[in-house]
């Protein structure tokens, strides 16, 4: 079954109609109108699925594809359009420019986090790029899959854009077959196998996986706000968010105040009980639950701490004094637990952070912009948001994505588009001029090679139209300045008695 | 330990130093490798001409001019390239600093191809070091002279720790690529190159892979056949047709086959003598592997031209096939030597299907005076890059991204996409802890009024562009008035 839905859409790609931009922009327009009308279906399966609020839906998912459609609707014109490259002197009269051109059929694995997200602002780049898609929503949200299932067909065209959906066996049947690109969004551990069975047919990989993204809060800063800002980041969807700040370091002497603010917040986003908010989510499944349940053992907790496995509830927890080589410190948590860790300094912390696996994000909360940017230069990490959190995810101008084992490749706005397009360098010549490659022909003697050699090494010039205009305008200037200077240089000689006159010389 | 974890352990202990990050340092570890091509131009091309055979001025005009311009540029670009990147800012995001900042990545491998053991070993260095990477360089053992001499020269040059050379065959390789990297750059086979990235994946490695591929030539009937031929000639025999860009196999319509093949032959002859043999310009078959599998591959086919080889030089005569079709021995692999096929097609829109019936090559090549006809091509085919009447030369463009696609390859290199690829683009945000009532939107409780705000500051789009152009024309319409007021009354 998988391996039809995949040649049909080979096919289908292969007819050439993904080509026009007209009809990339239809299928943006259908998907457009797909998130608008159908937004109250997709907020009740995400219901079912993880207990999403009806508020959060939009904010979460829904605004961020709207953002990622508009875009791309606005700018595929300028994205797609072939793009002039410097020349150097022997290629002058030739044109050469880069032509962004569709890979071909990519194959989308979303994740069960953010079910619509990430599975659909994927398959916007895809589209915009000009190719066909298979869509494998995640089998976790099972609501959002199936109906992701039943609803994308009923918009977009079937034969490019199928919705394959199963568990691990479909899975790993859709990747036994061959595409032209390949994004996954999950855990390193299966990423690490759709990559081996990507090397097998040489298909390029967009992997963005997770890590412990660590959230370093300086004594010196706006704690209340800083605590604010990380409660929420922290505990939306429960938890279960790959850009989520995973763990606190902060000073010892900051530590009571970081939870005394958090517990406030925590009472000012969910009440007294968060169990009955309609803005507190759920773990996804019973498996995550005791996994997370698991990492708590032995800990006392100094906020929260409660759970209900019939609801797989667990209460927005804090965690202090958690020795940094626990099990709680070895595995992304992915759950609504906030373990804290101290460190002696900002060098200490950033040692920590050294020390550990490259994290898909890093927070920073710190007014001393000397400090930030010496965090920034000394550590890596997918991206970075000073004072605040999981933000540069919503900036689509900013590409985004994960560094070592927290994935490779990047997306976002154009950079979705850039990643599933092939960029082919394009150099269109004239069969005249022959005469001046002579010099590179054999036989080679020692005049033909200097000959070659400056013609190899003569440096890029700047064709652009902006530097061309400038160069124009500057020639214009300095000519101007030039006659001035030599009409007033004119006139002073030749007034050279009047001008003396004038000063009342012949007095 | 073995000799390949000590070299890779050493390398990244040198990196986490922090050493490679001022660009001074980079620059300074640049000019030593430009010092170490121009110093050692002799060794170079010493060792060539035992490993290929080629001459000095081909090694200079191949191999080493490429990596001279590249570390040229490199040192001149470098701060620009390495200098944050400001992007676009949304309305939400419009007082907060907000760049792509480029990192390096750590520990870089690179293997190198046996064709142009220098350029293309030297060349992705340049990037790495350019981008702050160590890097650990595995020249191929098949040119065993210049992978010796890289090994005993460029230690000399290059900070020794940070950039080793290690040497060796297979299982070195394979012992290499157990290790953990922050990059693989591999140049080679398809073959290979599914090992290499099967490797990385262990380790979620990412990879550049440049494969190569049968690289078809179409000549339009209507075109100056006499230079077509003369720059196909040059393009698919130098280096004994050893180059992943060569032109592998052309395509032509039948009325113009014979006088392509007396083109050909001419330029041969103009180019190589009537002894190609004797001839210190034409190189020679890398060793006696590729020699036997080239000689097989000219099973079925008619030879129009060349055709004689002498195995104990592992030569090879440059050598054009007729009666080729899509079926023949020489069309099921990429070539890679001196045997020129030249297949027969009814017009474009044949070549075309016959291209995409294959895999897509590494470069595809035009020669036309029409230029439809190459849009057309361009339209209809994919291949890592396309030239339009002549060959090889984009190689030399660095503002052009070398590199392939689907099992040509993967990532592309030349220039700033060298540096571009071996750096790790950080996105960041700088927001200030104030100014917190806007973020009131998004907490929770959430309601319907929070959200319409939320929907409004995230839509909105701002062109930043041109309100500064317009705020521009409005300081400038507004001092024109002040000037027509005061002084043109």
């Amino acid at each position: 079954m998988e391996r039809q839905a995949v040649q049909r859409a080979r096919e289908a790609f292969l007819s050439g109609r993904t080509r026009p931009l007209e009809f990339r922009l239809q299928q943006l327009h259908a998907l457009q109108r797909m998130i608008a009308e159908k937004e109250t279906e997709i907020a009740t399966a995400l219901k079912q699925d993880i207990n999403r609020s009806q508020y959060d839906t939009p904010l979460l998912e829904l605004i961020g594809i709207e953002n990622e459609i508009k875009l791309a609707i606005e700018k595929l014109g300028e994205w797609a359009a072939p793009r002039p490259a410097e020349k150097n002197l022997l290629t002058i009269s030739d044109e050469v420019y880069i032509q962004p051109e569709p890979l071909g059929v990519v194959l989308i694995i979303g994740a069960w986090n953010y079910p619509w997200g990430l599975t659909l602002m994927p398959l916007v780049g895809a589209i915009a790029a000009g190719n066909a898609a298979v869509v494998k929503p995640s089998e976790l949200s099972e609501c959002s899959s199936l109906l992701l299932r039943a609803l994308l067909p009923r918009y977009l065209d079937k034969d490019l854009y199928p919705v394959v959906t199963g568990s691990v066996s479909e899975t790993q049947e859709l990747l036994r077959l061959r595409f032209d690109h390949i994004v996954f969004t999950g855990s390193s551990t299966v990423a690490k196998l759709v990559m081996e069975a990507a090397a097998r047919h040489l298909t390029p990989v967009t992997l963005e996986l997770g890590g412990k993204s660590p959230c370093y809060i300086d004594k010196n800063c706006n704690i209340r706000v800083a605590c604010r800002r990380i409660t929420w980041g922290k505990f939306i969807n429960c938890g279960q968010t790959c850009i989520a700040p995973d763990y606190i370091l902060c000073e010892p002497c900051i530590q009571g105040r970081v939870v005394e603010c958090i517990r406030q917040t925590l009472l000012e986003f969910y009440g007294a009980d968060p169990k009955c908010s309609p803005d507190y989510g759920r773990i996804v499944n019973q498996r995550h639950f005791n996994r997370i349940m698991g990492l708590m053992e032995g800990y006392t907790p100094v906020v929260g701490g409660q759970s209900d496995s019939s609801q797989r509830y667990i209460a927005p927890t804090v965690l202090k004094d958690v020795p940094p080589h626990s099990r709680l410190m070895q595995e992304e948590i992915f759950g609504p637990v906030l373990p804290i860790v101290t460190v002696s300094d900002m060098d200490n912390a950033i040692t920590f952070i050294n020390e550990r696996e490259k994290p898909l994000a890093l927070y920073i909360f710190c007014s001393d912009k000397k400090a930030i940017k010496k965090m920034i230069a000394e550590t890596t990490s997918g991206g970075v948001t000073v004072n605040d959190v999981m933000m540069h995810y919503t900036l689509n101008s900013l590409p985004f994505g994960g560094v070592g084992q927290s994935g490779m490749g990047r997306y976002h706005g154009k950079h979705t588009f850039e990643q599933l397009s092939h960029h082919r360098a394009c150099m269109v010549r004239s069969l005249g001029m022959e005469s001046v490659n002579l010099a590179r022909y054999p036989p080679q003697n020692r005049q033909r090679a200097r000959r070659a050699r400056m013609a190899l090494t003569s440096p890029l010039i700047d064709m652009s139209k902006r530097t061309l205009v400038w160069a124009i305008l500057a020639t214009i200037i300095g000519l101007g300045l030039l006659i001035a200077l030599l009409v007033i240089l004119l006139i002073a000689a030749g007034l050279n008695c009047t001008c003396w006159y004038w000063r009342g010389f012949y007095n | 330990m073995s000799r390949q974890q000590l070299a890779v352990q050493r390398a990244r202990k040198s990196f986490q130093t922090g050493k490679t990050k001022p660009l001074e340092s980079r620059i300074h570890q640049l000019r030593n490798l430009l010092r170490f091509v121009t110093e050692r131009r002799k060794d170079i091309a010493e060792a060539v001409k035992k490993d290929l055979s080629k001459s000095e001025h081909g090694t200079e005009l191949f191999e080493t001019l490429g990596v001279v311009g590249e570390i040229k540029l490199a040192i001149e670009k470098l701060a620009e390239w390495a200098a944050p990147r400001p992007v676009e800012k949304s309305l939400l995001t419009i007082s907060d600093e907000v760049f792509v900042h480029p990192e390096p990545l750590g520990v870089v491998l690179i293997i190198g191809a046996w064709n142009y053991p220098w350029a293309v070993t030297l060349q992705p260095l340049v990037g790495a070091i350019a981008a702050g990477n160590a890097a650990v360089i595995k020249p191929s053992e098949v040119c065993c002279h210049s992978a010796k001499v890289m090994e005993e020269l460029l230690p000399r040059y290059l900070d020794k720790d940070l950039y080793p050379v290690v040497t060796g065959g297979v299982p070195e390789t394979q012992e290499l690529l157990r290790q953990r990297f922050d990059h693989i750059f591999y140049t080679g086979s398809s073959a290979v190159g599914k090992l290499v990235m099967e490797a990385a994946a262990r380790n979620l490695t990412p990879v550049t892979l440049e494969l190569g591929g049968k690289s078809p030539c179409y000549i339009d009937k209507n075109c100056d056949i006499t230079v077509a031929c003369r720059r196909i000639t040059w393009g698919k025999f130098v280096n004994c047709g050893q180059t992943c860009i060569a032109p592998d196999y052309v395509l032509c319509e039948p009325s113009i086959q014979s006088r392509v093949q007396e083109e050909i032959k001419n330029c041969i002859k103009e180019f190589y003598t009537d002894d190609p043999k004797t001839f210190e310009d034409y190189g020679r078959i890398i060793n006696k592997r590729h020699f036997k599998r080239i000689m097989a591959l000219m099973e079925g086919s008619t030879v129009v031209v060349g055709g004689d080889s002498d195995e104990s030089q592992c030569y090879i005569a440059p050598t054009v096939l007729k009666n080729v079709t899509g079926e023949s021995k020489v069309m099921k692999e990429e070539i890679f030597g001196p045997l020129l096929p030249i297949i027969t097609v009814s017009g474009v829109d044949e070549a075309i299907q016959f291209i995409n019936e294959r895999e897509k090559p590494l470069v595809i090549y035009v020669f036309s005076n029409e230029n439809k006809l190459i849009k057309r091509v361009i339209a209809e085919t994919s291949s890592g890059a396309l030239l339009a009447n002549d060959c090889l030369v984009h190689f030399t463009v660095s503002s052009l991204p070398f590199g392939g696609v689907g099992h040509s390859g993967m990532g592309c290199y030349h220039g700033r996409y060298g540096f571009d690829q071996l750096s790790h683009m950080r996105s960041c945000l700088i927001k200030q802890l104030k100014m917190e009532g806007v973020n009131s939107m998004r907490y929770p409780p959430h309601t319907a009024k929070k959200l319409g705000w939320a929907r409004f500051f995230l839509l909105k789009q701002i062109n930043l562009g041109r309100l500064r152009r317009m705020m521009l024309l409005a300081m400038f319409v507004g001092v024109a008035s002040f000037v027509v007021q005061r002084f043109l009354r």
